[in-house]
């Protein structure tokens, strides 16, 4: 048994991917350089990276991100990225958009254009490639207006921020896990703008609230549900339109999604889905507590540029410093921690040979 | 099987419940921060006490202990050693108070001596359990940094082997409350917020219900 451990640990320090891994891939994009919504936007890249790593820790799945904000939220780097994706039969493909959105007066389409840096661009088209990719299960968010803007680009139409993090297991499963299809989705219909405050936009404020109370009563979970409940919380400011083609799925989730299978076949380059497994085996209590240690000095030593390397920890509100620590500070603790159950890697910088220097993670306990 | 339920809801409700402060920058917390550092030292309180556990744990190697030791010293304020109080005052290291109902009387030691001392208990065996519940307190604030207090609940098994049989020579249930810090700190990095245990005293000494 002793062997096999390391055996194991050997494979994940080679640069582990999982065999038959299940993925979430997230696509964000974000215009957070708008003078007026960016920073709304910036935060919104935080919770919503936060909240898909968390769905996928939750449901077993690896999380793979692409994150394009900036300079970098463009209609290229967008198709690009769809494009690059490694799409598997039981996988989630997962976009959102925060930013300006506005349609034209020829548009047909009741999904909005977002306005991306190099142009507008319209949700349908991205929607489209995602489903062209064949994915379990396909969702394309946009939390921006749909308002008639006569001569395109427009100005002055707030955007939104989305809210979501990690999830009751069951509840996500249902939602996430067992379901097949694809659903469009923005925060309102033709001809309106959406309205955003301070704390997000409105439907996303309203959509996560639906979530909340919808894990907490325990009623039928279905995504129509779920979108119904939200747009009757807002439908008196904008109403929220989406197309869902979603039936109930066999997504292959296992009782022990949790526990990876491994291979050897990654790259020696640090993927931020695999970081997060191997973090998870350092911290998870299912280990020997001696082999934990082990494992913990081996990742510190493979991983990291220098046991002085940053490693900071992030609340769930995607901004909250929980902790900062030395590399070998937060190695030792999560070596030796309890019911430490896995991580969403926010960030990951990493020096020229590929190490890492500088690390944000958010940490799932159980409860 | 493994049953991992992680609730979103609190994590939403914190999320939408207003908007966080920057708080790594300043001297005030938002009420939403000080739900989530509230949230973590629950977090550390059960790693403290499972950390202690395995550290009175007969069955495991010495080394091993010593490692979770010095993890376990890294969450008291000046690591467990002599530290500089928030106010500038020098203080001698954070200390457990220990009982005993056999004695009936109380003292306090070092946390370091306290936390070597549980390798050498003279039992054959050592279990010391959490229970479920814990509680603390709302954080207040005093001058620059935040105070709170946190409940715990331990009981003590010290087993010997009497005839071949493991046999339970002494047996208690402690409430135990932990001075919290909520302090800011500065690396190289910049200042940070960081959550520190400070004195721990024994509240009650129970015999265990049997």
């Amino acid at each position: 048994m002793k062997y096999v451990k390391w055996i194991v640990a050997l494979l994940l320090l080679q640069g582990a991917t999982w065999l038959n891994a299940q993925t979430l891939h997230g696509i964000i994009l974000a215009d957070t350089e708008d003078p007026k919504i960016g920073r709304f936007c910036e935060k919104d890249v935080q919770l919503m990276h936060l909240f898909m790593g968390g769905v996928a820790q939750t449901i077993g799945y690896d999380y793979s991100d692409y994150i394009l904000a900036g300079g970098d939220c463009t209609s290229g780097n967008a198709m690009e990225a769809i494009r690059s994706l490694q799409v598997g039969p039981q996988d989630i493909v997962f976009f959102y958009y925060t930013g300006h959105g506005a349609r034209s007066m020829q548009d047909t389409s009741p999904f909005p254009q977002m306005k991306l840096k190099d142009t507008m661009y319209p949700l349908y088209r991205i929607a489209d490639q995602i489903e062209g990719r064949s994915p379990r299960l396909s969702i394309a968010i946009t939390d921006a207006c749909n308002s008639f803007i006569a001569g395109l680009p427009s100005k002055g139409i707030s955007g939104g921020n989305t809210y979501l993090s990690k999830g009751s297991s069951d509840f996500y499963k249902s939602l996430f896990g067992q379901t097949k299809g694809k659903m469009r989705i923005t925060s309102s219909k033709i001809g309106q703008d959406s309205k955003a405050t301070e704390d997000g936009g409105l439907f996303t404020i309203a959509f996560l609230s639906t979530l909340i109370e919808k894990e907490q009563d325990g009623s039928a979970i279905s995504w129509e549900n779920i979108l119904s409940a939200t747009k009757s919380k807002i439908e008196d400011v904008h109403v929220p339109y989406w197309e869902l083609k979603i039936d109930r799925a066999n997504s292959g989730l296992s009782s022990e999604e949790a526990q990876p299978s491994v291979s050897a076949s990654g790259s020696v380059n640090l993927q931020s889905s695999s970081l997060d497994k191997v973090l998870a085996r350092v911290s998870s209590d299912d280990e020997d507590e001696g082999y934990r240690v082990r494992l913990s000095s081996e990742v510190l030593k493979k991983y990291f540029a220098s046991p002085r390397s940053i490693v900071e920890v992030i609340g769930r509100n995607g901004s909250t410093l929980l902790a900062r620590e030395s590399a070998s500070q937060f190695m030792g603790r999560i070596s030796t921690s309890f019911k430490l159950q896995s991580f969403v890697v926010l960030d990951v910088q990493k020096n020229a040979q590929g190490r890492i220097e500088r690390l944000r993670v958010h940490e799932i306990y159980r409860k | 099987m493994r049953k991992y339920f992680v609730r979103l809801s609190l994590c939403l409700l914190f999320l939408i419940a207003g908007a966080f402060s920057l708080p790594a920058q300043t001297h005030e917390l938002s009420l939403d921060d000080q739900r989530e550092f509230q949230e973590r030292v629950g977090q550390m309180l059960d790693i403290f006490q499972k950390r202690l556990s395995l550290i009175a744990n007969k069955g495991r190697a010495n080394n091993l202990k010593r490692n979770y030791i010095n993890q376990t010293l890294t969450m008291f304020i000046g690591n467990g050693e002599a530290y500089t109080d928030p106010y500038g005052n020098p203080k001698p290291a954070a200390t457990m108070e220990i009982s005993s109902l056999k004695t009936n009387q109380k003292r306090r030691l070092p946390i370091k001596r306290y936390l070597n001392n549980l390798l050498y208990l003279p039992y054959s065996q050592v279990d010391i359990t959490q229970a479920e519940t814990y509680h603390v307190s709302d954080l207040k604030q005093e001058g620059d940094h935040y105070v709170a207090t946190a409940t715990i609940f331990q009981e003590f098994v010290g087993y010997r082997m009497i005839d071949g049989r493991r046999v339970p020579a002494y047996r208690d249930v402690t409430k135990k409350v932990i001075t919290i810090y909520l302090m800011m700190e500065e690396d190289i990095n910049g200042r940070k917020w960081v959550i520190r245990f400070g004195n721990v005293s024994v509240s009650e000494t129970l015999a265990p219900a049997e």
